[in-house]
């Protein structure tokens, strides 16, 4: 399946999203937070179903955190994005719809204190066990001691 | 010369502990102690335990995760004990200085005896702060006379 096929799957499913497809095999979704689990599914039954990765960026000015989930199929890369409140980062986890996802899924939780609600295993990855509790090193407002 | 100082200067066994490099350092030191530079001819063995060895071999910034472990490992040496920082992360941190889980260097939770900077250092840099350990030992004589000559002329 070719990269602008997913991204007409995408438009006929779901009118009016914003899908981009800047270059040859890479898509960019742009979708609500609440959109997520369920834009997941829709592109698991299309076939693309592993998860690269997932990063967060901190838009601190803008009080936002954006989240991307890195999905790929067939050297194609597609890119599902969403943006949630710098006061209330709580996402739902995906590992539901994608196992492989909780280990970034853990450590979005660590480095940037975004909450995933209903994870399954909610333990720290990466940070030592004598981390301080609240301290995210990757936010922008994080000051290293 | 005591038996002791024979002892000592017959066997200076290491023990190696990495607190959270990137293994450049390792390979570099464990390429001083295999056959092509062989330091192990001169009786520096590389010990499993910290019970068993003089000199504590560290490579890599301390993290804060490692930090604990590193000050118990050297709690369970015996004295007299030697400390051999190897790389520029065991001597200041490195790269990795002023990183979220950084400490810092080896000296900011032990004190070190002899740094060898580099990154990774060459197996001969690894030999003369050997040598210098064993000079900060006050042994004189053979073990030193031939390891000067290796890490000058490799």
């Amino acid at each position: 399946m070719k990269s602008g096929e997913v991204a007409r799957l995408i438009q006929e499913r779901y009118p009016g999203t914003d899908v981009r497809v800047p270059r040859e095999r890479r898509v960019m979704v742009y979708i609500p937070s609440g959109l997520l689990i369920e834009m997941l599914a829709f592109l698991k039954d299309q076939g693309v179903t592993h998860i690269s990765t997932i990063t967060a960026v901190d838009r601190i000015k803008e009080n936002i955190f954006e989240l991307l989930y890195h999905l790929s199929w067939e050297n194609n890369e597609i890119s599902v994005r969403i943006e949630i409140p710098r006061e209330t980062p709580v996402v739902p986890t995906v590992t539901a719809v994608l196992p492989g996802a909780l280990t970034y899924e853990r450590e979005i939780q660590d480095m940037f204190g975004i909450r995933v609600d209903h994870i399954p295993n909610p333990e720290k990855l990466l940070l030592p066990d004598n981390w301080p509790l609240g301290e995210y090193p990757l936010r922008k407002d994080y000051v290293v001691k | 010369m005591g038996l002791i100082d024979w002892a000592k200067k017959k066997s200076p066994w290491i023990c190696h502990f990495n607190t959270g490099g990137c293994n450049a350092c390792d390979i570099e030191t464990i390429a001083a102690l295999t056959p092509r530079f062989d330091l192990e001819r001169f009786g520096i063995l590389l010990k499993g335990s910290p019970r068993h060895a003089d000199v504590l071999v560290v490579t890599g910034p301390v993290t804060l995760q490692s930090e604990e472990r590193l000050k118990r490992i050297y709690d369970q040496m015996v004295e007299p004990k030697f400390v051999l920082a190897i790389g520029v992360c065991a001597c200041s941190g490195g790269v990795y200085w002023k990183c979220y889980n950084v400490k810092g260097g080896v000296d900011s939770v032990i004190p070190v005896d002899v740094y060898v900077g580099g990154c990774p250092p060459r197996p001969s840099e690894i030999i003369d702060g050997m040598v210098q350990i064993l000079g900060k030992m006050g042994l004189e004589g053979h073990v030193i006379k031939s390891l000067e000559g290796l890490a000058g002329g490799q």
